[in-house]
């Protein structure tokens, strides 16, 4: 969807054949001399230190897990541990050459990528830097924990290692001196400082999270690359080829500025241990035998694919070497295939029915650790007595921190008597940009479109109160707009991306004149990747940047639901309030366009803890609840609704303002005062209570208030129940299907905030749990204004006179549940 | 095979009967014919005899439960056998010696209990009452007892508290705080202008005994009266019938009486006569409520206003006379009917009366001889009672209390006062449906008839 590039038909027909450029398998020949010079005695030697312990740290968590102790230290463990033994080679080698502005995502078997990240930071960071970090973590009280129980260590570096060993665990046991405040755990510990960033237990996940960690580095002009260690059965997963799509997007050297350095620095790093859990991709569960060769199948460049020897820790070391230098220079992404083996089970329950010991045997015979010890012996960089000196050095530590990590004493867990976890669900934090510096545009905000809907009608209704033509009304669609284009000159970090954003400007038009007011870095349109745009929007985000994502309907979200679900709402909590998810999320409900295009899906989202969810039902409340959620630090998603986006402002006096205003966060709005019966609406059903409410008015004489919800969570039920404990009856509605609606959980707390207060049964409107049919008959599907009629006669309050023409009798409830619809 | 015994169809109208004693308790021995127990319809009470010989092995259904009929009540057969296979689905075990694992009490009753209907203005508690209106009428000190609900499914709600309360007297703002205060209730009428309440009522009403106000009396003297014997008679059978009847009938109907004598002397005098009579001619026993009724069944045919019923959306007027008599019985009011009383000659008529009310004495009337009247006739004039205010026996729009005999001074035409012998007769009608005027003419007439009995004996 751009002018700028031409598809010719003279050339797309041409005949030819495609070739791809060879990929190197295991290439990487050892040359001791070279190395010896290129690394020296200390670098070889502390890669051999981290391997040790990787090893002895996971070792120690398999005696805990399947023994009950360690060294005389007895712990039990209730948690997972999905252990890397065997690995560790893979993780020290890609860390060597990293920079602490490198970031590495990772999956639930991440220990030894952890620390082997870590200690790479460590052996690079100024001490005083590293002291300064360690100091400020969690207020320093992590510190003062290793403190306590290293003894008189003068070395920073010494103590910054027994930092990131005690951190680690102490996140793995669930304390509150961890990482993330045990929070994350052993399958999410990350530690930001270091480049460590969050490792994920949904496998794949970290396949489009990084993509948006890459993109933050590449529109922000920030240092380093991004790597997302994931398992060789994740390349089974839609996120993870969504993720390499969005990341290969020709877009970057064809149309963005080519002074920001081209494409995002993507590393795809395939751990391929040969197994996802107990199925084996090579050779049953997938059909490309070296998984390198996926890279052919996404760009000309084949990915810069390469097989590499993980087992050789400078094989690994190399490759990364040469790929991070590709990755700056905008030539990326990079996919790696690291062939690597664990000995562990997939976790301790693992009976490793799955493959057999002699295979188990011919990897151990040929032990990474084991073979490098013996270049180290070979090549004279270390002696028998230097390597057990190692070993009992580990050891030591080791013993050191799971003494202290165990102990409840020294490492306490976050109470869950107070509501101290609750309090790390959301950030709540109101920042007007990010990061500091000047917004890039392309136009001065007075020239952008903004020029013609401040020129509009901010009201609907004319003096009389008579409808004005709507063209020229400052509509719904028109005052998202606003808001967008506000933060886009406030924040340089804001970024928009989703499908048809650019030139279309959304398929409802809420973007038309940001294409020529933002350069494409920060407004640029996505593969038909939903998992994607949302992943990348939360790797933007919990990497320090602002991220609109939008999905075209509403309905698209099932393809983005792990991103949602567990990934949008879980950061900040898991980090433990380490990092900041600023992601709106907007999504537009549909009508006309049948079962897969007309779904108020709000009660889904608004059922994950995490997520603040609104849906504004005005032009006014459009733009300044959209202010509100682009002013945050939380993430949010937006429903919009396509019955609303034409419609300009009839409900709110003085219409939408031209200056800045933002909606109190969670506050409902009464749309209209009564005192005989209350309605309260989710969305576009707001105006079909207002004609209820005026039915009711007219023919039975009935004062009906109207409130209008515009928050699902969090929401302040407050003025509903002092409207409730008014009126005494109250009915629900919303274009939600009705099972499962959260106007159910609405009406449970009703009832029970107001139960001496009620006239009657708290009653619920949803759709028909149902198909959405075609859009001739969707007034049988969705909430009409006779539904509420009809439902408040049958269930609330028999009116005089009053005949139904829809069944909504409680008998309905029962019948209807019974069949199943 | 045991033998079922099975609750008898007592007429075609009759549903369903309560057990009202058993007679036989299990593992009695029995002959065929013996009676086994007692039940009772909204009507009467009858015998279920056994339909076989041997022993009672299980009785289903216990003294007081509703059974619908023709279900099987109990089971007579062999010692020991096995009688699972009679009963009754829901059917709960009535204690039986025999058998100590008895089943579980049923989940749910075979027949609906005899609740009060919604739509029915009873005098329960209704159904269902919304919170708030249970909160409404607790602020505002009203009864919930009887409310109409009009809420779905008969639901209390606040609009019908608030109905309530408007048709209560008004309250000066001190009553109504003090009743507010829990500690007070309102009269029906006050003291005040317009009969408000005042302050000054509800002290006076809080030193007369009040159910439910706790009064505040400087003794604190306790609001329960002291222990004293008390009969507590459960209410069913024909009690709970003539209970609900009587009250539907002053609720739901506008009942205006009219009251007259008729000259006695007539029928005093034929009476005799009738005592007097041959034993052969049967007339013997003839009353004066049966010249009465004779009376009765010749004249009304002649207003169709009166021998008629009201269903609330129509008025069904009848050329046959079906005339119900009040029969005073151990179990309380029985109202049977004599069928066709205008074809009937005065012997007949007397014959027919004497056998039913009979029937009604001993429990042996049937249900179908207790439906079906147009008109009825009561009479307590036999108790001293010289004039009363019946209550219409609805749908039935008219009916005829018949008093004592007293002496009434009558002017004759040369102006001289005399002491004549009157009966006195009172005509309750639903005005709703009956005017007064028709029904004074009925009353009129009857009185005529009465006092020149001979005359309508031959008309």
């Amino acid at each position: 969807m751009t002018k700028a590039i031409t598809i010719d038909p003279r050339e797309v027909r041409r005949k030819g054949v495609l070739t791809g450029p060879e990929i190197p398998v295991n290439a990487y020949e050892s040359n001791p001399k070279a190395e010896a010079k290129k690394y020296g005695k200390r670098g070889l030697l502390r890669m051999y230190r981290d391997m040790v312990h990787i090893r002895e740290f996971e070792t120690m968590l398999d005696r805990i897990k399947k023994e009950g102790v360690y060294h005389d230290i007895a712990y039990d463990h209730k948690g997972p541990a999905h252990l890397s033994i065997g690995q560790e080679s893979a993780a020290v080698g890609q860390a060597y050459h990293l920079t602490p502005d490198d970031f590495v995502f990772g999956s639930h078997r991440s220990h030894g990528e952890i620390l082997a990240k870590s200690f790479s930071a460590i052996a690079k960071m100024e001490e005083s830097e590293l002291q300064a970090i360690m100091e400020s973590y969690n207020g320093g009280t992590t510190l003062r924990v290793v403190e306590s129980f290293v003894g008189d260590v003068k070395d920073v570096r010494e103590l910054a290692t027994y930092f990131v060993l005690y951190g680690t665990l102490a996140e793995i046991f669930g304390r509150e001196y961890g990482f993330n405040k045990g929070m994350g755990g052993s399958m999410h510990a990350f530690f930001p400082p270091f480049g460590v960033m969050p490792n994920n237990a949904i496998v794949g996940g970290s396949g489009d999270i990084s993509v948006g960690a890459a993109l933050f580095k590449r529109i922000n002009r920030r240092p380093g690359i991004v790597i997302a260690n994931i398992g060789d059965a994740s390349m089974g997963c839609g996120p993870v080829w969504e993720g390499m799509m969005m990341s290969a997007m020709d877009q970057y050297r064809t149309l963005w500025e080519k002074e920001l350095g081209g494409a995002p620095p993507m590393l795809f790093n395939f751990m391929n241990n040969f197994y996802g859990m107990g199925g084996q991709p090579k050779g049953e569960t997938m059909g490309f035998d070296v998984l390198a060769r996926v890279g052919l199948g996404v760009n000309p460049e084949a990915m810069h694919a390469e097989r590499v020897d993980g087992y050789s820790p400078l094989a690994v070391a190399d490759a990364i070497e040469r790929k991070r230098k590709v990755l700056l220079e905008g030539r990326g992404p990079v996919l790696l295939d690291t062939v690597t083996y664990r000995y562990s089970g997939h976790s301790p329950s693992d009976a490793m029915a799955y493959r057999t010991k002699e295979e188990l045997d011919l990897w151990m015979e040929q032990d990474a650790i084991a073979g490098y010890r013996q270049y180290l012996l070979d090549n004279g960089h270390l002696d028998q007595g230097q390597a057990d000196a190692v070993q009992d050095e580990v050891v030591e530590r080791i013993v050191k921190v799971l003494t202290a990590a165990a102990s409840l004493d020294v490492s306490p867990r976050v109470s869950i008597t107070t509501d101290a976890i609750g309090e790390m669900m959301f950030s709540n934090g109101v920042m007007d940009r990010m990061a500091e510096g000047e917004p890039e545009t392309l136009l001065p905000l007075e020239e952008t479109r903004l020029k013609a809907t401040l020129a509009k009608s901010r009201f609907g209704l004319d003096a009389d109160g008579k409808p004005l033509p709507k063209l020229r009304c400052v509509t719904y669609a028109e005052a998202l707009f606003e808001a967008m284009i506000h933060r886009f000159y406030e924040d340089p970090t804001m970024a928009a991306f989703g499908e048809e954003n650019r030139d279309w400007g959304g398929a409802f038009g809420v973007y038309r004149g940001l294409t020529e007011a933002l350069p494409y870095h920060r407004l640029f349109n996505t593969p038909i990747s939903e998992g994607a745009i949302v992943g990348a929007g939360v790797g933007y985000a919990l990497s320090g940047g602002r991220a609109v994502a939008e999905l075209m309907y509403c309905d698209f979200m099932g393809r983005a639901g792990d991103e949602i679900f567990n990934q949008m709402s879980k950061w900040q909590a898991m980090s433990a309030g380490v990092l900041k998810m600023p992601l709106v999320l907007r999504v537009s409900v549909g009508s006309k366009y049948g079962a897969q295009h007309s779904q108020d899906w709000t009660s889904i989202v608004a059922h994950i803890p995490g997520l603040k969810v609104m849906f504004p039902a005005t032009p006014y409340d459009a733009k300044g609840m959209l202010n509100l959620a682009l002013h945050g630090t939380d993430p949010v998603v937006f429903f919009e609704s396509q019955r609303l986006y034409s419609e300009p402002e009839v409900l709110v006096e003085g219409g939408v303002p031209t200056e800045y205003y933002e909606v109190e966060m969670g506050e409902p709005a009464v749309r209209r005062m009564g005192s005989d019966l209350t309605i309260l609406t989710v969305g576009a059903t707001l105006y079909r209570a207002l004609e209820a409410a005026d039915i009711l008015q007219e023919k039975y004489g009935l004062s009906v208030e109207v409130i209008d919800a515009r928050f699902l969570n969090p929401l302040n039920y407050a003025p509903i129940v002092a409207s409730v404990k008014k009126t005494g009856k109250i009915v629900l509605a919303s274009d939600a299907t009705e099972r499962g609606s959260f106007l159910h959980t609405m009406a449970s707390n009703i009832s029970q905030l107001a139960f001496d207060y009620l006239d009657g049964p708290v009653a619920v409107v949803g759709a028909r749990n149902w198909i959405t049919p075609p859009a001739e008959m969707e007034e049988g599907f969705f909430p009409q204004k006779e539904w509420i009629v009809d439902t408040i006669h049958e269930r609330i309050l028999p009116l005089p006179g009053h005949e139904p023409t829809t069944r909504q009798a409680t008998s309905e409830i029962l019948s209807r549940n019974r069949m199943g619809v | 095979m045991a033998t079922p015994v099975v609750m008898p169809k007592q007429g075609q109208s009759v549903e369903s009967c309560i057990i009202v004693e058993w007679k036989k308790q299990p593992g009695d021995e029995v002959a065929q014919g013996d009676v086994l127990c007692e039940v009772e319809t909204d009507k009467a009470v009858m015998d279920v005899e056994s339909p076989a010989a041997g022993t009672l092995l299980a009785l289903f259904y216990q003294e007081g439960d509703l059974v619908p009929v023709l279900e099987t009540i109990a089971a007579i057969g062999q010692p020991g056998e096995d009688v699972s296979d009679l009963r009754p689905e829901g059917a709960a075990e009535a204690e039986a010696p025999e058998s100590p694992q008895a089943v579980a009490a049923p989940a749910e009753t075979p027949v609906a209990p005899p609740v009060a209907q919604p739509e029915q203005v009873s005098a329960e508690e209704p159904v269902g009452v919304s919170p708030r209106a249970r909160h409404l009428a607790e602020q505002k000190a009203v009864a919930l007892e009887g409310l109409h609900g009009s809420g779905p499914g008969g639901r209390v709600i606040e609009r019908d508290v608030q109905a309530a309360l408007s048709s209560q007297p008004r309250l000066s703002p001190v009553a109504q705080a003090m009743v507010q205060s829990g500690a007070y209730r309102a009269p029906a009428q006050g003291s005040g202008p317009g009969g408000r309440v005042m302050s000054r009522d509800l002290a006076a009403a809080a030193e007369t005994p009040a159910p439910q106000a706790a009064a505040p009396s400087a003794a604190g003297a306790p609001p329960v009266a002291p222990a004293q014997p008390v009969t507590t008679i459960p209410l069913r059978g024909v009690r709970r019938v003539i209970a609900d009847r009587m009250l539907q009938s002053m609720q739901s109907t506008a009942q205006l009486t009219l009251n007259s004598t008729a000259d006695a002397r007539g029928i005093l005098a034929y009476r005799q006569k009738l005592k007097a009579s041959d034993s052969a001619w049967g007339l013997q026993g003839v009353t004066i409520n049966d010249l009465v009724l004779y009376a009765v069944s010749r004249i009304l045919p002649q207003y169709p206003d009166l021998n008629a019923l009201f269903t609330g959306e129509a008025i069904e007027q009848y050329s046959d006379v079906h005339l119900g008599f009040a029969v005073d019985t151990p179990r309380g009011l029985i109202v049977p009917v004599i069928r066709d009383a205008h074809t009937l000659t005065l012997r007949d008529m007397a014959a027919e009366s004497r056998r039913l009310a009979a029937a009604c004495q001993d429990g042996s009337v049937q249900p179908d001889e207790l439906s079906g009247g147009t008109f009825t006739v009561t009479n307590l004039g036999n108790l001293g009672v010289e004039s009363f205010t019946p209550i219409l026996n609805v749908p039935q729009v008219a009916i005829l209390g018949v008093g004592g005999i007293t002496l009434k001074p009558v002017e004759s035409e040369d102006g001289e006062v005399q002491f004549v012998r009157h009966l006195n007769l009172s005509l309750t009608i639903n005005h709703q449906v009956v005017d007064g005027a028709p029904g004074a003419r009925f009353l009129q007439a009857l009185a005529r008839g009465l006092a020149q009995f001979d005359l309508l004996l031959a008309a």
